[in-house]
Protein backbone atom coordinates (compact mmCIF):
# COMPACT_ATOMS: atom_id res chain seq x y z
CA UNK A 1 0.00 0.00 0.00
CA UNK A 2 3.13 2.27 0.64
CA UNK A 3 4.61 1.98 -2.53
CA UNK A 4 0.90 3.04 -4.24
CA UNK A 5 0.99 7.01 -5.24
CA UNK A 6 -1.94 8.67 -6.17
CA UNK A 7 -2.33 12.15 -7.95
CA UNK A 8 -5.13 13.01 -5.35
CA UNK A 9 -6.71 11.67 -1.81
CA UNK A 10 -9.87 12.74 -0.46
CA UNK A 11 -10.43 12.24 3.01
CA UNK A 12 -14.26 11.62 3.63
CA UNK A 13 -16.99 10.61 1.49
CA UNK A 14 -20.01 12.38 2.20
CA UNK A 15 -21.05 14.95 -0.20
CA UNK A 16 -18.31 17.14 -0.27
CA UNK A 17 -15.33 14.18 -0.96
CA UNK A 18 -17.36 12.21 -3.28
CA UNK A 19 -18.22 15.43 -5.16
CA UNK A 20 -14.49 16.33 -5.26
CA UNK A 21 -13.40 12.72 -5.92
CA UNK A 22 -16.24 12.40 -9.15
CA UNK A 23 -14.94 15.45 -10.37
CA UNK A 24 -10.86 14.20 -10.57
CA UNK A 25 -11.49 11.28 -11.57
CA UNK A 26 -13.51 12.50 -14.41
CA UNK A 27 -10.41 14.54 -15.48
CA UNK A 28 -8.08 11.49 -15.67
CA UNK A 29 -6.67 11.61 -11.71
CA UNK A 30 -5.91 8.98 -10.27
CA UNK A 31 -7.98 9.22 -7.20
CA UNK A 32 -8.37 7.15 -3.91
CA UNK A 33 -11.38 8.42 -1.78
CA UNK A 34 -11.36 7.27 2.29
CA UNK A 35 -14.33 6.71 4.10
CA UNK A 36 -14.58 5.42 7.80
CA UNK A 37 -18.04 4.04 8.23
CA UNK A 38 -18.24 0.59 6.85
CA UNK A 39 -20.02 2.28 4.18
CA UNK A 40 -20.78 5.95 2.76
CA UNK A 41 -23.63 7.63 5.01
CA UNK A 42 -23.15 4.89 7.98
CA UNK A 43 -22.19 8.16 10.38
CA UNK A 44 -23.23 10.97 8.84
CA UNK A 45 -26.59 12.39 9.72
CA UNK A 46 -28.15 15.78 8.38
CA UNK A 47 -32.04 17.18 8.08
CA UNK A 48 -31.68 16.91 5.63
CA UNK A 49 -31.99 18.74 2.62
CA UNK A 50 -30.26 18.54 -0.72
CA UNK A 51 -30.25 20.74 -3.20
CA UNK A 52 -30.53 20.30 -7.02
CA UNK A 53 -28.29 22.70 -7.90
CA UNK A 54 -25.63 21.35 -6.99
CA UNK A 55 -26.49 17.73 -7.65
CA UNK A 56 -26.74 19.35 -11.16
CA UNK A 57 -23.01 20.66 -11.32
CA UNK A 58 -21.66 17.69 -9.57
CA UNK A 59 -23.35 14.65 -12.31
CA UNK A 60 -23.74 16.12 -15.77
CA UNK A 61 -26.41 13.98 -16.53
CA UNK A 62 -28.08 14.29 -13.35
CA UNK A 63 -31.87 12.38 -13.42
CA UNK A 64 -33.44 12.56 -9.88
CA UNK A 65 -35.51 9.37 -11.09
CA UNK A 66 -32.47 7.09 -10.67
CA UNK A 67 -30.98 8.77 -7.34
CA UNK A 68 -32.50 7.52 -3.85
CA UNK A 69 -33.97 10.78 -2.96
CA UNK A 70 -36.70 10.61 -0.45
CA UNK A 71 -38.96 13.55 -2.01
CA UNK A 72 -39.04 16.18 -4.11
CA UNK A 73 -39.56 19.35 -1.93
CA UNK A 74 -42.80 21.30 -3.24
CA UNK A 75 -43.22 23.04 -0.02
CA UNK A 76 -41.06 25.04 2.86
CA UNK A 77 -42.04 27.07 5.66
CA UNK A 78 -40.99 28.82 8.66
CA UNK A 79 -43.60 27.66 11.91
CA UNK A 80 -43.33 30.04 14.84
CA UNK A 81 -44.09 27.88 17.63
CA UNK A 82 -44.89 29.30 20.93
CA UNK A 83 -46.66 27.84 23.53
CA UNK A 84 -49.77 25.52 21.99
CA UNK A 85 -49.75 27.75 19.72
CA UNK A 86 -48.72 27.61 15.99
CA UNK A 87 -47.84 31.05 13.11
CA UNK A 88 -47.18 29.28 9.76
CA UNK A 89 -45.56 30.65 7.15
CA UNK A 90 -44.93 28.74 4.23
CA UNK A 91 -44.80 28.52 0.18
CA UNK A 92 -45.99 25.90 -2.07
CA UNK A 93 -45.00 25.86 -5.63
CA UNK A 94 -44.91 22.82 -8.64
CA UNK A 95 -42.31 24.61 -10.44
CA UNK A 96 -40.06 23.89 -6.96
CA UNK A 97 -40.96 20.37 -7.67
CA UNK A 98 -40.70 20.58 -11.40
CA UNK A 99 -37.04 20.29 -13.60
CA UNK A 100 -34.88 21.55 -12.68
CA UNK A 101 -36.01 20.56 -9.15
CA UNK A 102 -35.00 22.68 -6.26
CA UNK A 103 -34.43 20.67 -3.87
CA UNK A 104 -34.80 16.70 -2.38
CA UNK A 105 -35.05 15.36 1.20
CA UNK A 106 -32.69 12.97 1.59
CA UNK A 107 -31.89 10.17 4.21
CA UNK A 108 -27.95 10.42 4.25
CA UNK A 109 -27.03 6.40 4.69
CA UNK A 110 -29.28 5.18 1.47
CA UNK A 111 -28.19 8.79 -0.51
CA UNK A 112 -24.09 9.07 0.56
CA UNK A 113 -23.56 5.38 -1.07
CA UNK A 114 -24.92 6.52 -4.19
CA UNK A 115 -23.43 9.63 -4.59
CA UNK A 116 -20.18 8.39 -3.62
CA UNK A 117 -20.69 5.28 -6.08
CA UNK A 118 -21.02 8.13 -8.86
CA UNK A 119 -17.20 8.86 -8.07
CA UNK A 120 -16.14 5.03 -8.15
CA UNK A 121 -18.14 4.76 -11.66
CA UNK A 122 -16.05 7.76 -12.68
CA UNK A 123 -12.82 5.57 -11.78
CA UNK A 124 -11.81 6.63 -8.35
CA UNK A 125 -10.99 3.90 -5.65
CA UNK A 126 -13.01 3.93 -2.87
CA UNK A 127 -11.78 2.63 0.71
CA UNK A 128 -14.55 2.06 3.55
CA UNK A 129 -13.71 1.58 7.08
CA UNK A 130 -10.44 3.80 6.99
CA UNK A 131 -10.03 6.32 9.63
CA UNK A 132 -7.38 9.04 8.80
CA UNK A 133 -5.52 9.74 11.98
CA UNK A 134 -3.32 12.58 10.73
CA UNK A 135 -1.54 14.23 7.27
CA UNK A 136 2.10 12.90 6.29
CA UNK A 137 4.10 16.01 5.46
CA UNK A 138 7.59 16.10 3.43
CA UNK A 139 10.87 15.04 5.74
CA UNK A 140 7.94 15.16 8.52
CA UNK A 141 8.32 18.47 8.86
CA UNK A 142 5.39 20.07 10.44
CA UNK A 143 4.90 22.84 8.26
CA UNK A 144 5.99 20.66 5.32
CA UNK A 145 3.71 19.74 1.99
CA UNK A 146 0.93 17.53 2.29
CA UNK A 147 2.30 14.94 0.50
CA UNK A 148 -0.40 11.73 2.07
CA UNK A 149 -2.10 10.38 5.08
CA UNK A 150 -1.58 8.41 7.75
CA UNK A 151 -4.87 5.72 8.49
CA UNK A 152 -5.65 3.30 11.26
CA UNK A 153 -5.28 0.06 8.97
CA UNK A 154 -2.46 -1.94 9.23
CA UNK A 155 0.77 -0.39 6.55
CA UNK A 156 -2.31 2.48 6.15
CA UNK A 157 0.11 5.20 5.33
CA UNK A 158 -1.39 6.52 1.76
CA UNK A 159 0.81 8.94 -0.71
CA UNK A 160 -0.34 11.43 -3.31
CA UNK A 161 0.54 14.71 -4.66
CA UNK A 162 -2.88 16.37 -3.47
CA UNK A 163 -5.33 15.76 0.03
CA UNK A 164 -8.28 16.83 -0.27
CA UNK A 165 -10.17 16.89 3.95
CA UNK A 166 -13.49 16.34 3.55
CA UNK A 167 -13.82 15.01 6.86
CA UNK A 168 -16.75 16.68 8.75
CA UNK A 169 -16.84 19.34 11.27
CA UNK A 170 -13.88 17.84 13.37
CA UNK A 171 -11.68 17.94 10.29
CA UNK A 172 -8.31 16.32 11.61
CA UNK A 173 -7.00 16.99 14.72
CA UNK A 174 -4.11 18.80 13.58
CA UNK A 175 -6.24 21.31 11.13
CA UNK A 176 -8.02 22.06 13.99
CA UNK A 177 -5.02 23.29 16.34
CA UNK A 178 -3.82 25.42 13.26
CA UNK A 179 -7.03 27.32 12.66
CA UNK A 180 -6.40 30.87 12.72
CA UNK A 181 -8.56 31.81 15.94
CA UNK A 182 -7.72 27.54 17.16
CA UNK A 183 -9.51 25.08 17.70
CA UNK A 184 -13.79 25.05 17.35
CA UNK A 185 -15.50 26.45 20.03
CA UNK A 186 -18.93 25.64 21.64
CA UNK A 187 -20.10 28.47 20.85
CA UNK A 188 -19.70 27.73 16.96
CA UNK A 189 -21.05 24.74 16.71
CA UNK A 190 -24.42 23.61 17.25
CA UNK A 191 -25.51 20.10 18.49
CA UNK A 192 -28.79 18.46 16.25
CA UNK A 193 -30.71 15.57 17.47
CA UNK A 194 -33.46 14.03 15.34
CA UNK A 195 -35.81 10.95 15.15
CA UNK A 196 -36.93 9.75 11.95
CA UNK A 197 -40.70 8.08 12.54
CA UNK A 198 -42.12 5.60 10.01
CA UNK A 199 -45.76 6.93 8.81
CA UNK A 200 -45.80 4.49 5.78
CA UNK A 201 -45.81 6.61 2.04
CA UNK A 202 -49.37 7.38 1.53
CA UNK A 203 -49.63 8.27 5.16
CA UNK A 204 -47.06 11.08 4.87
CA UNK A 205 -49.01 12.04 1.38
CA UNK A 206 -52.05 12.37 3.36
CA UNK A 207 -50.86 14.07 6.34
CA UNK A 208 -49.13 17.01 4.70
CA UNK A 209 -51.31 17.22 2.23
CA UNK A 210 -48.84 16.11 -0.37
CA UNK A 211 -48.94 14.93 -4.58
CA UNK A 212 -47.22 11.24 -4.78
CA UNK A 213 -43.48 12.01 -4.86
CA UNK A 214 -43.32 15.42 -3.66
CA UNK A 215 -42.00 16.49 -0.23
CA UNK A 216 -42.40 19.04 2.73
CA UNK A 217 -39.44 20.73 4.73
CA UNK A 218 -40.26 23.08 7.69
CA UNK A 219 -37.94 24.86 10.06
CA UNK A 220 -39.55 25.55 13.36
CA UNK A 221 -38.99 28.58 15.15
CA UNK A 222 -39.88 30.13 18.06
CA UNK A 223 -40.18 28.95 22.12
CA UNK A 224 -40.25 24.97 20.54
CA UNK A 225 -36.13 26.06 21.18
CA UNK A 226 -36.66 26.67 25.40
CA UNK A 227 -35.52 30.34 24.24
CA UNK A 228 -31.77 28.93 23.41
CA UNK A 229 -30.50 29.97 20.05
CA UNK A 230 -31.58 27.17 17.95
CA UNK A 231 -34.10 25.68 14.83
CA UNK A 232 -36.25 22.62 14.95
CA UNK A 233 -37.23 20.75 11.43
CA UNK A 234 -39.74 18.38 10.28
CA UNK A 235 -38.77 17.01 6.78
CA UNK A 236 -40.81 14.38 4.96
CA UNK A 237 -39.17 11.29 3.55
CA UNK A 238 -40.69 8.78 1.34
CA UNK A 239 -42.20 6.87 4.11
CA UNK A 240 -40.89 8.19 7.19
CA UNK A 241 -40.48 11.78 8.53
CA UNK A 242 -37.43 13.47 10.07
CA UNK A 243 -37.91 15.27 13.60
CA UNK A 244 -34.91 17.32 15.19
CA UNK A 245 -33.99 20.30 16.68
CA UNK A 246 -30.46 22.14 17.38
CA UNK A 247 -29.13 24.52 19.18
CA UNK A 248 -25.84 26.25 19.83
CA UNK A 249 -23.74 23.85 21.93
CA UNK A 250 -22.56 26.46 24.76
CA UNK A 251 -25.69 27.37 25.12
CA UNK A 252 -27.52 23.74 25.68
CA UNK A 253 -24.35 23.41 28.29
CA UNK A 254 -25.23 26.50 29.72
CA UNK A 255 -28.94 25.97 30.48
CA UNK A 256 -27.98 22.29 31.52
CA UNK A 257 -30.66 20.78 29.05
CA UNK A 258 -30.19 17.17 27.29
CA UNK A 259 -30.69 17.41 23.93
CA UNK A 260 -33.25 14.82 23.55
CA UNK A 261 -35.46 16.89 26.47
CA UNK A 262 -35.01 19.31 24.15
CA UNK A 263 -36.44 16.92 21.07
CA UNK A 264 -39.07 15.67 23.45
CA UNK A 265 -40.57 18.77 23.74
CA UNK A 266 -40.54 19.82 20.06
CA UNK A 267 -42.22 16.17 19.41
CA UNK A 268 -45.15 16.97 22.12
CA UNK A 269 -46.00 20.56 20.57
CA UNK A 270 -49.90 20.41 19.85
CA UNK A 271 -49.00 21.74 16.11
CA UNK A 272 -46.56 18.62 15.74
CA UNK A 273 -48.16 15.82 17.11
CA UNK A 274 -50.62 14.86 15.22
CA UNK A 275 -47.76 14.91 11.89
CA UNK A 276 -46.28 12.23 14.40
CA UNK A 277 -48.97 10.14 16.14
CA UNK A 278 -49.26 6.30 15.43
CA UNK A 279 -45.63 6.21 13.92
CA UNK A 280 -43.02 4.52 15.06
CA UNK A 281 -39.79 5.97 15.93
CA UNK A 282 -36.92 4.09 13.60
CA UNK A 283 -33.80 6.26 14.66
CA UNK A 284 -32.52 8.27 16.67
CA UNK A 285 -29.64 10.21 15.37
CA UNK A 286 -26.85 13.50 16.86
CA UNK A 287 -24.85 15.98 14.66
CA UNK A 288 -22.63 18.66 15.14
CA UNK A 289 -23.00 21.34 12.29
CA UNK A 290 -20.26 24.30 12.39
CA UNK A 291 -22.20 27.43 12.34
CA UNK A 292 -18.96 29.63 12.83
CA UNK A 293 -19.56 30.80 9.11
CA UNK A 294 -17.51 33.56 7.74
CA UNK A 295 -15.79 34.25 10.81
CA UNK A 296 -14.74 31.10 11.82
CA UNK A 297 -13.16 29.97 8.28
CA UNK A 298 -9.74 27.92 8.60
CA UNK A 299 -7.23 28.07 5.89
CA UNK A 300 -8.58 26.77 2.96
CA UNK A 301 -5.50 25.64 1.80
CA UNK A 302 -1.86 24.53 2.49
CA UNK A 303 1.13 23.31 0.39
CA UNK A 304 -1.01 19.53 -1.01
CA UNK A 305 -3.57 20.26 1.27
CA UNK A 306 -7.55 21.94 0.43
CA UNK A 307 -10.03 21.21 3.01
CA UNK A 308 -13.74 21.59 2.02
CA UNK A 309 -17.14 20.63 3.27
CA UNK A 310 -17.73 20.91 6.95
CA UNK A 311 -14.87 20.06 7.67
CA UNK A 312 -14.20 24.55 6.22
CA UNK A 313 -17.17 25.18 8.34
CA UNK A 314 -19.27 26.39 4.89
CA UNK A 315 -22.77 25.99 6.37
CA UNK A 316 -24.93 28.64 6.22
CA UNK A 317 -27.33 28.24 8.88
CA UNK A 318 -29.59 30.99 8.99
CA UNK A 319 -30.89 29.46 5.43
CA UNK A 320 -29.87 25.50 6.26
CA UNK A 321 -28.17 25.31 3.56
CA UNK A 322 -24.85 22.80 4.11
CA UNK A 323 -25.28 19.98 1.14
CA UNK A 324 -24.90 22.42 -1.41
CA UNK A 325 -22.03 24.39 -0.22
CA UNK A 326 -20.31 21.18 0.37
CA UNK A 327 -20.65 19.77 -2.91
CA UNK A 328 -20.23 23.18 -4.45
CA UNK A 329 -16.56 23.43 -2.43
CA UNK A 330 -15.63 19.51 -2.99
CA UNK A 331 -15.94 20.30 -7.01
CA UNK A 332 -14.03 23.33 -6.90
CA UNK A 333 -11.15 21.95 -4.68
CA UNK A 334 -11.13 19.20 -7.21
CA UNK A 335 -10.62 21.88 -10.08
CA UNK A 336 -7.68 23.20 -8.28
CA UNK A 337 -6.14 19.86 -8.22
CA UNK A 338 -7.01 19.13 -11.51
CA UNK A 339 -5.09 22.58 -12.30
CA UNK A 340 -2.17 21.85 -10.41
CA UNK A 341 -1.79 18.95 -11.64
CA UNK A 342 -1.59 20.34 -15.14
CA UNK A 343 1.19 23.28 -13.99
CA UNK A 344 3.01 20.43 -11.54
CA UNK A 345 2.78 22.78 -8.96
CA UNK A 346 0.44 21.48 -5.69
CA UNK A 347 2.23 24.21 -3.26
CA UNK A 348 -0.59 26.38 -1.78
CA UNK A 349 0.23 29.04 -4.56
CA UNK A 350 -0.76 26.25 -6.91
CA UNK A 351 -3.91 25.20 -5.35
CA UNK A 352 -4.63 29.03 -4.63
CA UNK A 353 -7.44 28.86 -7.44
CA UNK A 354 -9.58 26.99 -4.76
CA UNK A 355 -10.34 29.83 -2.31
CA UNK A 356 -10.55 32.59 -5.05
CA UNK A 357 -13.17 30.25 -7.15
CA UNK A 358 -15.32 29.91 -3.59
CA UNK A 359 -14.79 33.29 -2.75
CA UNK A 360 -16.75 33.87 -6.32
CA UNK A 361 -19.49 31.52 -5.56
CA UNK A 362 -22.29 31.76 -3.50
CA UNK A 363 -20.36 29.72 -0.83
CA UNK A 364 -18.31 32.48 0.09
CA UNK A 365 -20.47 34.78 -0.99
CA UNK A 366 -23.93 33.98 1.45
CA UNK A 367 -21.28 33.30 3.80
CA UNK A 368 -20.19 37.14 4.05
CA UNK A 369 -23.24 38.08 3.55
CA UNK A 370 -24.66 36.47 6.62
CA UNK A 371 -21.80 36.32 9.07
CA UNK A 372 -23.52 39.07 11.15
CA UNK A 373 -26.70 36.82 11.66
CA UNK A 374 -25.65 34.49 13.66
CA UNK A 375 -23.96 36.51 16.70
CA UNK A 376 -26.85 38.57 16.69
CA UNK A 377 -29.50 36.27 17.03
CA UNK A 378 -27.10 34.54 19.68
CA UNK A 379 -26.77 38.24 21.36
CA UNK A 380 -30.58 38.15 21.44
CA UNK A 381 -32.31 35.61 23.03
CA UNK A 382 -35.65 38.11 22.71
CA UNK A 383 -35.79 36.65 19.14
CA UNK A 384 -36.40 32.54 20.54
CA UNK A 385 -39.18 33.72 23.47
CA UNK A 386 -40.35 37.44 23.50
CA UNK A 387 -40.56 38.33 19.88
CA UNK A 388 -42.55 34.89 19.17
CA UNK A 389 -44.44 35.35 22.30
CA UNK A 390 -45.49 38.92 21.05
CA UNK A 391 -46.43 37.48 17.41
CA UNK A 392 -49.01 35.16 19.07
CA UNK A 393 -50.50 37.89 21.06
CA UNK A 394 -50.87 39.77 17.27
CA UNK A 395 -52.39 36.66 15.85
CA UNK A 396 -54.76 36.31 18.78
CA UNK A 397 -56.06 39.97 17.98
CA UNK A 398 -56.37 39.32 13.97
CA UNK A 399 -58.26 35.99 14.37
CA UNK A 400 -60.40 36.12 17.68
CA UNK A 401 -63.54 37.77 17.78
CA UNK A 402 -64.85 38.39 20.76
CA UNK A 403 -67.75 40.93 20.29
CA UNK A 404 -66.03 44.07 21.49
CA UNK A 405 -65.09 46.82 18.86
CA UNK A 406 -62.37 46.20 16.72
CA UNK A 407 -60.60 49.83 17.33
CA UNK A 408 -61.03 49.29 21.18
CA UNK A 409 -59.42 45.73 21.07
CA UNK A 410 -56.53 47.06 19.22
CA UNK A 411 -55.48 49.83 21.72
CA UNK A 412 -55.54 47.00 23.86
CA UNK A 413 -53.23 45.15 21.89
CA UNK A 414 -51.13 48.30 21.35
CA UNK A 415 -50.60 48.50 24.85
CA UNK A 416 -50.02 44.74 25.83
CA UNK A 417 -47.42 44.93 23.20
CA UNK A 418 -45.74 48.48 24.51
CA UNK A 419 -45.90 46.70 28.09
CA UNK A 420 -44.00 43.83 26.69
CA UNK A 421 -41.27 45.97 25.34
CA UNK A 422 -41.10 49.77 24.47
CA UNK A 423 -41.59 50.95 20.54
CA UNK A 424 -37.84 52.00 20.67
CA UNK A 425 -36.55 49.14 21.30
CA UNK A 426 -38.75 47.28 19.16
CA UNK A 427 -37.10 49.35 16.59
CA UNK A 428 -33.57 49.25 17.48
CA UNK A 429 -34.06 45.21 17.32
CA UNK A 430 -36.09 45.04 14.04
CA UNK A 431 -33.83 47.32 12.37
CA UNK A 432 -30.30 45.24 13.84
CA UNK A 433 -32.24 41.94 13.13
CA UNK A 434 -32.48 43.38 9.18
CA UNK A 435 -28.95 44.94 8.95
CA UNK A 436 -27.51 41.29 10.57
CA UNK A 437 -29.78 39.56 7.69
CA UNK A 438 -28.97 41.56 5.10
CA UNK A 439 -24.86 41.98 5.38
CA UNK B 1 -50.55 15.47 27.56
CA UNK B 2 -52.77 12.27 27.03
CA UNK B 3 -51.88 9.03 28.24
CA UNK B 4 -52.19 7.29 24.79
CA UNK B 5 -50.02 4.74 24.55
CA UNK B 6 -49.94 3.63 20.96
CA UNK B 7 -48.61 7.23 20.39
CA UNK B 8 -44.45 8.09 19.44
CA UNK B 9 -45.01 10.58 21.53
CA UNK B 10 -45.03 9.07 24.63
CA UNK B 11 -41.84 10.09 25.93
CA UNK B 12 -39.06 7.23 25.27
CA UNK B 13 -35.76 7.19 27.42
CA UNK B 14 -32.03 7.63 25.94
CA UNK B 15 -32.01 3.77 26.11
CA UNK B 16 -35.09 3.44 24.54
CA UNK B 17 -33.89 5.43 21.71
CA UNK B 18 -30.20 4.23 21.55
CA UNK B 19 -31.85 0.84 20.82
CA UNK B 20 -33.22 1.73 17.64
CA UNK B 21 -29.23 2.53 16.56
CA UNK B 22 -26.41 -0.14 15.26
CA UNK B 23 -23.14 -0.31 17.22
CA UNK B 24 -20.20 -2.50 17.04
CA UNK B 25 -17.86 -1.93 20.36
CA UNK B 26 -14.70 -1.94 20.01
CA UNK B 27 -12.55 -3.28 23.06
CA UNK B 28 -10.97 -0.03 24.69
CA UNK B 29 -12.91 3.18 24.92
CA UNK B 30 -11.96 6.52 21.90
CA UNK B 31 -12.95 8.31 24.87
CA UNK B 32 -10.72 9.26 28.10
CA UNK B 33 -10.65 11.70 31.03
CA UNK B 34 -7.15 13.46 30.55
CA UNK B 35 -6.71 14.40 34.11
CA UNK B 36 -9.96 12.81 36.26
CA UNK B 37 -9.20 15.23 39.05
CA UNK B 38 -10.13 17.75 36.71
CA UNK B 39 -13.63 16.14 36.31
CA UNK B 40 -13.74 16.00 40.13
CA UNK B 41 -13.32 19.60 40.48
CA UNK B 42 -15.91 20.27 37.66
CA UNK B 43 -18.43 22.91 37.38
CA UNK B 44 -21.59 21.66 36.28
CA UNK B 45 -20.24 18.73 34.38
CA UNK B 46 -21.66 19.77 30.89
CA UNK B 47 -20.37 16.22 29.19
CA UNK B 48 -23.03 14.48 31.78
CA UNK B 49 -25.90 17.09 29.92
CA UNK B 50 -24.86 17.39 26.61
CA UNK B 51 -24.35 14.20 25.38
CA UNK B 52 -26.66 13.05 22.91
CA UNK B 53 -26.12 9.80 24.01
CA UNK B 54 -25.71 10.03 28.26
CA UNK B 55 -22.41 8.45 27.42
CA UNK B 56 -20.89 10.40 30.46
CA UNK B 57 -22.12 9.95 34.01
CA UNK B 58 -20.85 11.05 37.73
CA UNK B 59 -20.86 8.11 39.95
CA UNK B 60 -20.30 8.94 43.48
CA UNK B 61 -20.62 5.31 45.57
CA UNK B 62 -18.43 3.45 47.85
CA UNK B 63 -15.92 2.56 45.18
CA UNK B 64 -15.16 6.75 45.14
CA UNK B 65 -16.65 9.42 42.87
CA UNK B 66 -15.73 9.42 39.19
CA UNK B 67 -16.97 9.81 35.61
CA UNK B 68 -18.26 6.44 33.83
CA UNK B 69 -17.80 6.77 29.90
CA UNK B 70 -19.86 4.47 28.21
CA UNK B 71 -18.55 4.85 24.92
CA UNK B 72 -19.93 1.69 23.40
CA UNK B 73 -23.36 4.31 23.36
CA UNK B 74 -21.32 7.17 21.42
CA UNK B 75 -22.63 8.91 18.72
CA UNK B 76 -19.62 10.59 17.33
CA UNK B 77 -21.03 13.52 17.57
CA UNK B 78 -18.13 15.12 19.53
CA UNK B 79 -20.43 17.81 21.66
CA UNK B 80 -18.55 16.59 24.79
CA UNK B 81 -15.25 17.35 23.02
CA UNK B 82 -16.03 20.76 22.88
CA UNK B 83 -18.21 21.72 25.29
CA UNK B 84 -15.83 20.15 27.87
CA UNK B 85 -14.53 23.31 30.00
CA UNK B 86 -11.38 22.38 30.34
CA UNK B 87 -10.71 20.54 27.38
CA UNK B 88 -9.65 17.42 29.19
CA UNK B 89 -11.80 14.41 27.00
CA UNK B 90 -9.07 12.77 25.13
CA UNK B 91 -11.50 12.22 21.96
CA UNK B 92 -10.81 10.49 18.62
CA UNK B 93 -13.51 8.71 16.03
CA UNK B 94 -13.68 4.54 16.79
CA UNK B 95 -10.80 2.75 15.46
CA UNK B 96 -11.90 1.81 11.84
CA UNK B 97 -14.92 -0.68 11.50
CA UNK B 98 -16.19 -0.02 15.05
CA UNK B 99 -19.00 2.40 16.57
CA UNK B 100 -22.21 3.68 15.14
CA UNK B 101 -23.70 2.74 11.89
CA UNK B 102 -26.67 4.71 11.00
CA UNK B 103 -29.35 2.81 8.75
CA UNK B 104 -31.07 6.09 8.03
CA UNK B 105 -28.89 9.14 8.79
Amino acid sequence: MEQDKFDLIVVGAGPAGAAAAMRAARAGLDVVLLERGSSPGGKNVMGGVMYGHALRDAIPDFDPRTAPLERTVAEQGYWLLTGEDALRVSYRSPRHAAPPENCFTVLRARFDPWFAGQAEEAGAMMLTGTTVTGLIRRNEDPRGQVIGVRTDRPDGDLLADAVIVASGVHALPELLAARPHGDLRPDQVALAVKEVVHLGEEEVGRRFALAPGQGAAYELLGTITRGLPGVGFLYTNRDTVSIGAGVVLADLAAAGLKPYELLDGVKEHPMLRPFLDGGDVVEYSAHLIPEAGHAGLPDLAGDGLLVAGDAAGLVNSLRREGSNLAITSGLLAADAVIHARETGDSSARGLAGYAESLGRSFVLQDLRRYRQAMPYLRAHPEFFGLYPELAAIAADSVFLATGEPRRQRARKLIAELRRRRSPLRALRDLWGLWRALNG
Amino acid sequence: MSEDNRSPVRRMTVADRLFLVSFRPAHESHLRAKDPGLCAECVGRPCTTVCPAAVYEWLEDTDGARLVISFENCLECGACRLACPERNIDWAYPPSGHGVTYRYG
